[in-house]
């Protein structure tokens, strides 16, 4: 992998002044609350934020920092890319992962869930558990279907309405979800084919979700990506996001072995490129 | 696992409908006829809703109430499903609506063991204490209190 380049921290109580959106960089806080790392993220296009009061504050740095300076090795190998941010590789990408499941049809939800439900029940996770990763599966499944072969980058739309037609008959390049875990973390993530997904817009719709209140989300039309976006976002520890645009997206999400969702921060880690 | 609805009507103009398993973008809410006085909507058997099927939802109620406002919505046996989804948006639980009943669900750090207990909704309630059945340790409570409370303030 490439070394990355030193990317600039920037603590969002003291120094937000100094960010430039033009210049990537970190934002890094202790103890700030989840409404406002999301307004900062919106409000000064600072998409990588890492809180530092917590046990995976430097690999969740290095995962940042290679997102923004090699976004393709992150898009090819995720699991490795947060899980062992220092040994990126096909074989550490293989040693972490669990379950993949190819789809291009809304008649596989089924199928795909249960590969990841059954392999949840394996590691002997809790029930409350099992039920929150599902949920989010769910979410990524729903968004790789309905959403990324059906939205344009530069416009704000919900997607098309969750309907059987629309699910089952449109012609769709394969989409992914995978499951993988070290002895700390789980990650549950998708892969579409697509690369639509826009961080302004996404950000934007979460973002309302906590100021305006989740209501908002009932009026987005057929789709109402974003509530589910929201329920993410709410379960996770950490979001991650890389888009190769026009061309690929991964979305993951990182959960702490053992902890309960009070405990978890929130950071997030949105990095694109423009050029594919 | 598919998603299922069971409507039973009473002659006393109540409609109980009991959801089974999933509550998503493929599960239709029924329609509520105009003259009944109560409609009973058991979420025992729900283990899972996703955010199309918290929109559903939430139509669904704002359409019930608008037909008829007089009609009392009543709420039984909140699953984990369900109280998540409450967890996180408020607006599954509207104002107007009774709750009967909610499950408490525990989990014991110390062995892993599991547990819930069903109990009627009281505006005085207190979140129950469980002793592991396993272990004899206190376990601890899965859901945010706040949960509890908010469930509390529409009990019948």
């Amino acid at each position: 992998m490439n070394k990355p380049n030193i990317i600039p921290k920037i603590d969002i109580v003291n120094d937000l002044s100094t960010h430039t959106p033009a210049i990537p960089a970190i934002g890094v806080y202790t103890n700030v609350p989840v409404q406002t790392i999301i307004e900062i993220a919106v409000d000064h296009q600072l998409w990588h934020m890492v809180q530092s009061a917590q046990n995976f504050y430097e690999d969740e740095i290095m995962t940042s920092e290679l997102m923004i300076s090699d976004l393709k090795m992150f898009v090819q190998y995720p699991l490795s890319s947060i899980l062992a941010p220092q040994m990126v590789s096909a074989k550490k990408e293989s040693e972490l992962l669990a379950v993949s499941q190819s789809f291009t049809m809304a008649s596989e939800k089924g199928k795909v869930l249960q590969a990841i439900e059954t392999q949840l029940w394996a590691w002997k996770k809790r029930g409350s558990f099992v039920q929150e990763a599902i949920m989010v599966a769910d979410e990524l499944f729903t968004n790789a279907i309905y959403n990324a072969p059906h939205v344009s980058f530069a416009e704000n739309g919900p997607g098309v309405a969750r309907t059987h037609e629309n699910g089952n008959t449109l012609s769709l390049m394969p989409a992914r979800l995978f499951l993988g875990a070290d002895s700390s973390r789980i990650i549950i993530g998708s892969e579409d084919s697509y690369g639509t997904l826009n961080p302004c817009h996404l950000l934007k719709r979460l973002k309302a979700c906590y100021t305006e209140g989740t209501n908002v989300a009932m009026n987005w039309s057929v789709g109402g990506a974003g509530l589910g976006t929201y329920m993410i976002f709410r379960s996770a520890l950490a979001y991650y996001a890389g888009i190769e645009q026009g061309k690929r997206t991964v979305v993951a999400c990182s959960f702490a072995q053992g902890a309960r969702r009070s405990e978890n921060v929130r950071n997030i880690h949105f990095s694109i490129d423009r050029d594919t | 696992m598919d998603g299922q609805i069971v409507q039973t009507k009473t002659d006393a103009g109540v409609l109980r409908i009991d959801l089974f398993n999933l509550i998503d973008e493929t599960v239709p809410l029924p329609e509520i006829p105009n003259d009944l006085s109560r409609v009973l909507v058991n979420f025992n058997r729900v283990t899972f809703i996703n955010s199309k099927g918290i929109m559903n939802w939430i139509r669904w109620l704002k359409t019930v109430q608008t037909k008829n406002s007089k009609m009392v919505i009543e709420l039984v046996d909140l699953s984990m499903a369900y109280l998540r989804a409450l967890e996180m948006i408020p607006d599954v639980l509207p104002g107007s609506a009774v709750v009967s009943s909610m499950f408490y669900y525990f989990f014991c750090e110390k062995c892993g063991e599991e547990d819930s207990l069903l109990e009627s909704n009281a505006k005085a309630a207190t979140v129950p204490v469980k002793v592991c059945a396993k272990c004899g340790g206190t376990m601890e409570l899965e859901m945010s209190p706040e949960v509890y409370k908010t469930i509390a303030r529409q009990a019948p």
